[in-house]
């Protein structure tokens, strides 16, 4: 899978390059994943485009006064995780003892595929004590459509804390017993995102 | 066909996303509109909501032998179009 094909830099020398597979190839590898600041100045990048398809969107936003309902919520999703990584979903998600938020999308899905994965969780968490749901599906016509009315209303994401990331593999998820898992990822932190 | 595009610095994503979704085609970015495309972003993977279909921003295979049309995105304007990948 391709996306970024070439780096122009100007090195700490003073050098305006070019950095793809074959010329500085070194530079072309440090620069994806070394931090940003690093290797130069990046004058501009080059990426491959895919095609454009329809995205298919759940999203879950709990409200709960029972720290107990959103860690079995949390289980819930790391039992989806293996099969929602397999139908290509990705998203993102912020959570903290009172509050929870989800947003996953697949280009590889129908509504009603969407709507059969989700509908469990959706059901779950409602049944959960303490928690206040609401959950939708949808499907948007190609990226910028969702792109547009989740991210171009004026705000800027982000926030004022520093952060760190962990790629976790596949094994973690394929746990029979997700809520392990839940619990320990709510030990490390209390304000974290799962992605 | 499989366009590619070169982003110059200051070309924010949300701009990056307007240029793709013109000649219909996705491309993998970050989420805040404001994030540069040639950027710092990039070096840091490049995580996607899309990543999990169409790999990290950072994705590379070491071995390729096509060469794509080109499109070249400066801020504020677009100044060419089908131009050849360069390939030095």
């Amino acid at each position: 899978m391709d996306n970024v094909l070439e780096i122009t830099i100007v090195t700490a020398d003073g050098d305006h390059v070019i950095a793809n597979p074959y010329r500085n190839q070194d530079l072309f590898w440090a620069l994806r994943g070394g931090g940003g600041g690093t290797w130069g100045v990046v004058t501009s990048a080059t990426y491959k485009t895919h095609p454009s398809k329809p995205l298919s969107l759940a999203f879950l936003s709990v409200n709960s006064t029972n720290a107990n309902s959103t860690q079995n919520l949390l289980a819930e999703i790391i039992r989806l995780t293996p099969s929602l990584v397999e139908q290509g979903y990705g998203g993102c998600s912020g959570i903290v003892a009172d509050q929870f938020q989800l947003i996953l999308l697949s280009p590889n899905v129908t509504a009603e595929q969407t709507q059969a994965t989700f509908l469990p969780l959706f059901e779950f968490a409602a049944s959960q004590p303490g928690l206040s749901v609401e959950n939708s599906t949808v499907v948007y016509q190609d990226f910028w459509s969702w792109y547009e009315i989740a991210f171009t209303n004026g705000e800027m994401v982000g926030a004022p804390t520093e952060g760190s990331s962990w790629l976790l593999p596949k094994d973690i998820f394929q746990t029979s017993k997700p809520e392990d898992l839940a619990a320990e990822l709510f030990k490390i932190t209390s304000n974290f995102g799962y992605w | 066909m499989t366009l590619v595009f070169t982003f110059e610095a200051g070309v924010q994503w949300f701009e990056a996303y307007q240029a793709a979704k013109q000649h219909n085609r996705a491309i993998i970015g970050a989420s805040s509109q404001g994030v540069g495309a040639a950027g710092g972003w990039l070096a840091g993977g490049g995580h996607s909501i899309l990543a999990p279909n169409y790999g990290l921003g950072a994705s590379n295979s070491p071995v390729r032998t096509k060469s794509y049309p080109l499109i070249l995105c400066r801020r504020g304007q677009r100044i060419g179009d089908n131009h050849r990948h360069r390939r030095r």
